[in-house]
């Protein structure tokens, strides 16, 4: 049975709190490591999972340093993260001492996952077979502004974010709404509108402290932004991800009345983890990402200095009786 | 923001408009007339050439809605019922994975196959329904209808809920339908549960699970003799239409392609493909019946520009009534071409190419420029102080041929050499200016309905807004900009298997490498009077490379000019010819005209038979548009 899922604002003291796990990514960015590096985290087991390919710019430094500060670092491969992160769950009750307790809390870093990570630690979680209430906080660095990559390499992937998110059409010849996080590659969004063929479109556009970020967003969407009415465009705080995260479920759920929908999260992490926990366990709405994978152009990223994130409650399976 | 109304998205994509909606904005084209013919069909279109609204518009709704002055016409010659199945790209990438990667891939396609079963089974439920219409409906005329009372609906559904092994639903066509939906959710439900149980006994659980086994075809077959016996209405014809076919199951595929040769006469087909396939079914089907004996191919593109104006000038006329704007021509709105004699040249062709005229004085800058070209008009014996002079078929020969690519050349040339700098501009509106003027534009769209309407109808609203019928070409340069950018857009997001022949390329990166040579070789290179427009492909293209052109075929990037009008599917791309689509000139700069072809690998710089490295391909595969 999958679990429910709510979703709250993160406390200003999360880095204060004692987690029964804390998961991480080694990549090849250096923003990789800001979190756990800017904040002592209290967790009794740490893990970090690095990136089969592309382990380039910090990835060792990376993995050096997460070893060196108490996680067991593995490299595993998109296939088979999912199964790495259900067995870090699973020991997490018995390692923290938590077994009779009525739940268990983590902290992930979702700056470095890529979106089919994220997808699998949603889809992971919400089947995880111990039997706590599983609380997450996703916590998110954003990185200091760095131009968008002058040269983008095809795409090898234009499609689902993964086999669980691919969504399920009760009516497939109705309207078909996109929902679009645009992000700052040239004409990205415009492009992934035009394959899917939507008839419906809406933007969610990210405001950040990083101002140069918004007009290198303007720009790289100058075309899209002109042929969509201001009425199917909405503004995102990245600082404020709960409030994010309201308006695209109240959008989502009034579109799926009449339409089947396709999110398409470009942009930060953090709206691409909103689009899965909207569209978690909810089969008329399906999570879409383009990506050259491992052909695309990889940038060294750092930490500007914020963090923001969510608190998700993935509750306990009701027992059968 | 200032709000412009519905989103384009929303007004130039049929496949989720009604048939009556569809109906509104229709302007039918000879390929319309074509598919009206009681005879299979094949309709073969690029992305937005019109297939969805060609095959919703069979329908007996979308007829029946229809105002067109030949609506009643083109509607009495159709003596068929239509029944419209549409797919899209998101529904097919579900049915890949359902059961989420964790079946057999024998269960996968079992279920995928039961699932489009149910949604066929679905609109032959549709074409009952608007057979029997409304009653509160106002239409045009009506279409095939047939009277039902209760009790008769009521024999039908029950009938055909135990064919369809269907239970427990009301005895209406309403229910019928909510039971199709529901078994959708049923089958999604099993994929489900059966990836997490045990492999053994799946065979046993699925098998006796008796929907899953309905036979698509007899089960729709079924289902109308049971309407037709029970209203008491002759045996008819019904023509099965299905969009997108290639997003279908691969049995269905076959089973549809198939059926086109079958004796069965109660089924007409009417399928909408891609112009390129690589599923060898249809190579089979190419093989065996003859285009035309057993099926009409029915092509949506324009090899020749001017094949499509007709069709343009059609869409023009609609979409500016619906714009509301007076009796306007393309050329009171848009303007002469860039390349083609303005008005008052016209006037007399001796006097467009006297001194002082538009064209002598484009003729002798270049002249004044362009070393090559004075070498071309001294081995010509051209004067060009005697265009107006000499006489008509050698001005047509000598002159008219060549002046479209005079003016293309001596704009870029203008000023200064070309030069780096020059490249970086090509973007300007400024360069989208040489693709002004009715003709031109009619051109760039390629017949595309998709295509105009978005771009057309933008520069129609654009004229309606303003004091005077005429559209300055900065603006119409503007709209033709983002129109090209837009399809850049597309055509930058297809996806590519990576194989090591075609590592690093993709569509758009592989058309600019294309794009610039025909650019060069009408600009940069020695003057010529027929550059570079085409390209054969030839052996030495490597099978990778051939992936990534036949993904531009689809987009309808690149343009097929079959040497054999019969034969239009394409099972393979070698030793085809084919043209850029001209909506890419804008960005690069090159002739909108049919011109000299050459060998891809030429373009390319291959220099050896495929299969080739991916490193020896002298390519710059940057993508920087």
């Amino acid at each position: 049975m999958l679990r429910s899922i709510s979703v709250e604002r993160l406390s200003s003291d999360w880095s204060e709190h004692e987690y029964d796990l804390a998961i991480a990514a080694v990549g090849y960015e250096r923003r990789a490591r800001y979190i756990f590096e800017t904040y002592t985290i209290n967790a009794r087991i740490k893990a970090a999972a690095g990136f089969p390919k592309q382990q380039v710019f910090e990835f060792q430094e990376n993995s050096n340093w997460f070893e060196a500060n108490g996680f067991a670092v593995v490299t595993v491969s998109d296939h088979d993260y999912g199964s790495w992160l259900a067995s870090r769950i699973a020991l997490a009750p018995s390692i923290s001492g938590r077994a009779d307790k009525d739940s268990i809390h983590l902290i992930i870093d979702i700056s470095s996952l890529s979106r089919v990570r994220i997808a699998d630690i949603i889809t992971t979680l919400r089947s995880s077979v111990v039997h706590h209430e599983i609380v997450v906080d996703f916590v998110y660095s954003l990185a200091a502004f760095t131009p968008p990559p002058s040269n983008q390499s095809p795409n090898t992937h234009v499609g689902p974010v993964s086999k669980a998110f691919a969504g399920w059409w009760e009516e497939p010849d109705r309207l078909l709404s996109a929902v679009v996080g645009i992000g700052y590659e040239q004409d990205k969004a415009l492009g992934a509108v035009e394959y899917l063929q939507a008839q419906d479109v809406w933007l969610f556009q990210p405001e950040s402290v990083e101002k140069q970020y918004t007009s290198a967003l303007n720009l790289a969407n100058e075309a899209l932004l002109k042929t969509i009415d201001s009425r199917h465009h909405f503004s995102y705080r990245v600082h404020d991800p709960m409030d994010c995260f309201s308006r695209l479920r109240s959008l989502v759920d009034g579109l799926a009345i009449k339409s089947n929908v396709v999110l398409l999260p470009f942009g930060p992490k953090l709206f691409v983890l909103c689009s899965l926990l909207v569209a978690a366990g909810r089969d008329q709405i399906a999570v879409w990402r383009v990506s050259a994978q491992t052909d695309e152009e990889p940038v060294n990223r750092i930490g500007s200095g914020h963090c923001y994130g969510l608190t998700v409650r993935f509750q306990a399976p009701i027992a059968n009786d | 923001m200032i709000s412009r109304g519905p989103s384009v998205f929303e007004s130039i994509n049929a496949r989720a408009l009604t048939p009556s909606q569809v109906a509104q904005t229709f302007v039918p084209s000879s390929h319309f007339v074509e598919l009206c013919r009681r005879r299979h069909s094949i309709v073969l279109g690029p992305r937005g050439s019109g297939k969805t609204t060609l095959l919703k518009m069979l329908q007996p709704a979308a007829l029946e809605a229809w105002q067109h002055a030949d609506a009643q016409d083109i509607a009495n010659t159709i003596d068929f019922t239509a029944i419209f199945v549409a797919t899209d790209i998101s529904w097919s990438e579900q049915l890949s994975v359902i059961g989420l990667g964790a079946l057999e891939p024998e269960f996968t396609q079992k279920l995928a196959l039961a699932c489009f079963t149910t949604h066929s089974l679905k609109a032959v439920v549709t074409a009952f329904q608007q057979r029997l219409g409304s009653r509160h409906t106002t239409v045009q005329r009506p279409v095939r209808r047939v009277e039902i009372k209760p009790s008769v609906e009521a024999l039908i559904v029950s009938e055909i809920a135990k064919v369809w092994r269907i239970e427990g639903i009301a005895p209406s066509f309403y229910s019928l339908r909510q039971a199709l939906t529901r078994r959708l959710v049923d089958i999604r439900e099993l994929g489900s549960r059966e990836s997490s149980l045990s492999t053994t006994g799946r065979q046993e659980r699925l098998a006796s699970t008796a929907y899953l086994h309905l036979p698509f075809l007899p089960a729709a077959a079924s289902a109308i003799e049971i309407f037709e016996d029970a209203l008491e209405i002759p045996e008819g014809k019904w023509a099965y239409s299905f969009d997108e076919l290639e997003l279908a199951p691969e049995i269905i595929q076959r089973e549809l392609i198939q059926s086109i040769r079958s004796t069965d006469d109660r089924f007409l087909f009417k399928l909408a493909l891609n112009p390129f396939t690589t599923n060898t079914y249809l190579l089979q089907s190419a093989l065996s019946p003859a285009p035309g004996q057993d099926f009409d191919q029915i092509s949506l593109w324009y090899a020749e520009k001017r094949v499509a104006h007709s069709f343009c000038n059609d869409l023009w006329r609609e979409l500016a009534r619906q714009s509301g704007v007076p009796d306007w021509s393309p050329r009171d709105v848009l303007g002469a071409s860039y390349f083609e004699s303005s008005e008052e040249d016209t006037e007399s062709e001796r006097g467009a190419y006297a001194p002082g005229s538009r064209w002598a004085k484009r003729f002798q800058a270049l002249a004044g420029k362009d070393q090559t070209f004075r070498s071309y008009l001294d081995r010509r014996k051209i004067d060009l102080q005697k265009l107006h002079l000499m006489d008509e078929e050698t001005r047509a020969a000598e002159v008219r041929k060549i002046a479209p690519i005079v003016a293309l050349r001596e704009f870029y040339l203008r000023g200064d050499n070309l030069d780096d700098q020059a490249l970086q501009s090509i973007r300007s509106r400024k360069t989208a200016a040489l693709y002004t003027g009715a003709d031109s534009i009619f051109s760039l769209t390629e017949g595309n309905p998709r295509i105009f309407i978005g771009l057309v109808g933008s520069l129609l609203l654009t004229a309606r807004g303003r004091t005077s019928s005429t559209v300055p070409p900065q603006i119409q340069a503007e709209q033709l900009l983002a129109a090209s950018e837009k399809f850049l857009a597309t055509l930058r997001t297809i996806p590519v298997e990576k194989t090591n022949e075609s590592s690093g390329v993709g569509v758009l990166n592989l058309l600019r490498s294309i794009a610039r040579y025909f650019h060069d070789d009408a600009v940069k290179d020695e003057f010529k009077a027929a550059p570079v427009g085409g390209f054969t492909i030839d052996a030495k293209t490597p099978d990778g490379i051939l992936q990534v052109l036949g993904q531009a075929l689809n987009a309808g990037a690149i343009i097929y000019v079959p040497d054999d009008e019969g034969k239009v599917i394409l099972t393979s791309l070698r030793g085809k010819k084919f043209r850029l689509s001209y909506l890419l000139a804008p960005i690069y700069g090159f002739p909108i005209r049919m011109g000299r072809d050459i060998a891809l690998s030429r373009i390319l710089g291959i220099q050896q038979t495929s299969p080739l490295a991916s490193d020896s391909l002298a390519l710059d595969f940057q993508e920087k548009d």
